[in-house]
């Protein structure tokens, strides 16, 4: 399934002039500016949170590499984000390859050798995801381009790439099609972050989900307006904010209850105790 | 085949049915990604599915030839209603109500809504005809039903049309693919509402309720048949329920002397109510019943 974004009030400006044939070609030549391809829950909100920040306001979520699939079969968008602790994006980054979209791979460590297999894969950059809302605009502008995006410590990898071709060519080939290969081979996701531990290459522990977390007040008073049938841009005027920061917090309000759905959100905040009847 | 066959007149007949309810049949833009369809329920009243419409407060409605702008004026989660309001251009007579009321299992329906590339319709049938009921959020739906139709997204909010041609239910999308029908005295009823307040006001008593579990002897001791209880976790400063003194950890036995069987059953009753409304809550304090009468108020909207 594909989880959609709430879309934002302020759209992007078409990129031509379509004129008064423009409505009629909103259900087909959806133009998003960019899909946010993970399963990675906190991942995708610190990435979201960034992508808004840095005016990409107009995106849709696939989280899962079928939805990803769909997604690009019937936009034109060729901008893909993937991202989360590799090798768990590597599903998502094969998709969007295999239908020749710009993929670009936030990675959540900063182990070379996934940059390098990313890269391997097709992946047009290879960032930590901690990149700050400016460069990641930067480099989604390049990537949108057709370049190449690298961080500064990626020369390294260039260096050792080379190096490397000659004493384990199997290494920067894609998961999926290297040769089956001895004891540590690096087709296998275990294996290899036994590869990187011992390697000395730091492994993040499993990023804490949001799931189950309470929610803030100001979270709270958002839903609760939600369940008086207030908008989202009642919302922004009543609390004084931008209808997107609305949007965010709501993201994270759906997000922390597992809800899909307005409704969804408000039943299961009663069902918790956190919105009153 | 002669030109006045069965199947031809059979085929004309479902055709000028549909051809009939299309001049009521709108379709809501929602964005550049999301078109469903809705019902002109009036010239100025366009009725659509509440959870597409989720946070919006204007859409683009289209109909045959024109474009208009409409306002989200209410928003129903707990019926999946949403009235939209555009301005009134040409008369338009009302959607009538005294239509039979109740859908017959086995009938004949046809589901009539609209694309950006035009009217769209579908035969079907209706596969289950069951009583009023409750929606999981809290709803008072006047009869449960659902159809039997090839169903794509671009029918939730469709009007439903039986065979005199009267539009006799909203098709919405429910759980495990199932398609609903919301019967048209339901969406009056909610039409009535926003007629009265301007918008639809949403009942609370500003209580919040936490479960407690019991285990079997305490659960025996209180005579309950479930295993949870409701537990009353937090009141809203200068809510209904403050004014009543309902205090914190309060046990809720009794809604007007129906069982209190859970959290989400306390929530559906409080839904299904009406602002101005008087409930009496038996509640357990101090290991004694107490009955305390609330006075339903409006959720704040501020």
């Amino acid at each position: 399934m594909s989880a959609r974004v709430p879309t934002p009030e302020r759209q992007r400006p078409a990129p031509t002039e379509r004129g008064l044939a423009e409505p009629l070609c909103r259900p087909h030549g959806r133009a998003v500016s960019a899909i946010l391809a993970t399963a990675d829950e906190p991942f995708r909100n610190r990435v979201l949170e960034r992508l808004l920040a840095a005016g990409y306001d107009d995106l849709e979520v696939a989280d899962l590499p079928t939805a990803l699939a769909d997604l690009l079969r019937e936009t034109k968008q060729t901008l893909v984000i993937v991202g989360g602790t590799w090798p768990d994006p590597q599903a998502f980054l094969r998709v969007a390859v295999n239908a020749g979209a710009f993929p670009l791979v936030l990675l959540e460590s900063s182990a070379l050798e996934a940059e390098g297999e990313a890269l391997a894969m097709g992946a047009r950059a290879a960032l930590q995801s901690d990149i700050p809302a400016s460069s990641l605009a930067a480099a989604l502008a390049a990537v949108d381009a057709g370049l190449i995006v690298l961080e500064p410590s990626a020369r390294a990898l260039l260096l050792s790439a080379n190096r490397d071709r000659f004493s384990t060519p199997e290494r920067f080939q894609p998961g999926h099609d290297a040769a089956p290969a001895p004891a540590n081979s690096a087709t296998n996701p275990s294996n290899r972050a036994v590869d990187q531990s011992t390697a000395g290459l730091e492994v993040p522990a499993a990023t804490a989900t949001r799931k189950g977390r309470p929610l803030t007040s100001r979270e709270r008073e958002i839903l609760g307006l939600v369940a008086s049938g207030t908008s989202n841009k009642g919302i922004a005027r009543a609390l004084s904010v931008s209808a997107n920061t609305v949007k965010f917090h709501l993201a994270a309000v759906f997000d922390k209850l597992n809800a899909a759905t307005r409704a969804e959100a408000v039943a299961e905040a009663i069902r918790r105790g956190e919105l009153s009847l | 085949m002669a030109a006045n066959s069965l199947l031809q007149k059979y085929s004309d007949e479902r055709a000028a049915l549909v051809q009939n309810a299309v001049s009521r049949a709108a379709a809501i833009i929602l964005g550049r990604r999301r078109v469903l369809s809705g019902i002109r329920w009036r010239n100025d009243l366009i009725i659509t599915a509440a959870e597409a419409v989720g946070g919006l407060e204007q859409a683009d409605v289209r109909f045959d030839g024109d474009e208009l702008s409409a306002d989200v004026i209410a928003t129903d989660l707990t019926t999946d209603i949403a009235i939209l309001r555009i301005p009134s251009t040409s008369p338009h007579a009302s959607v009538t109500t005294d239509a039979p009321s109740l859908l017959r299992v086995g009938e004949t329906i046809a589901v009539v809504g609209r694309t950006l590339r035009g009217p769209s319709a579908i035969w079907g049938t209706v596969q289950l005809a069951g009583p009023a009921w409750n929606s999981r959020r809290g709803g008072k739906i006047d009869q449960r039903i659902e159809l039997d139709v090839g169903f794509d997204p671009s029918f939730e909010g469709a009007a439903v049309i039986d065979t005199s041609g009267n539009i006799v239910a909203m098709a919405v999308p429910g759980p495990y693919h199932r398609v609903l029908g919301i019967p048209t005295s339901t969406i009056e009823s909610v039409v009535a509402k926003v007629d009265q307040y301007g918008h639809l006001p949403k009942p609370y008593i500003g209580i919040r309720l936490q479960p407690l579990w019991l285990d079997d002897a305490t659960r025996s001791k209180l005579g309950r048949k479930t295993r949870s209880i409701a537990a009353v976790g937090g009141i809203d400063a200068g809510s209904p329920a403050e004014q009543a003194h309902i205090e914190l950890g309060d046990l809720l036995l009794t809604l007007d002397d129906h069982p209190a069987e859970s959290v989400n059953d306390m929530a559906r009753r409080i839904a299904g109510a009406s602002p101005g409304q008087t409930i009496a809550l038996e509640v357990l304090r101090g290991g004694k019943p107490l009955t305390i009468n609330v006075q339903i108020a409006e959720r704040p909207r501020h």
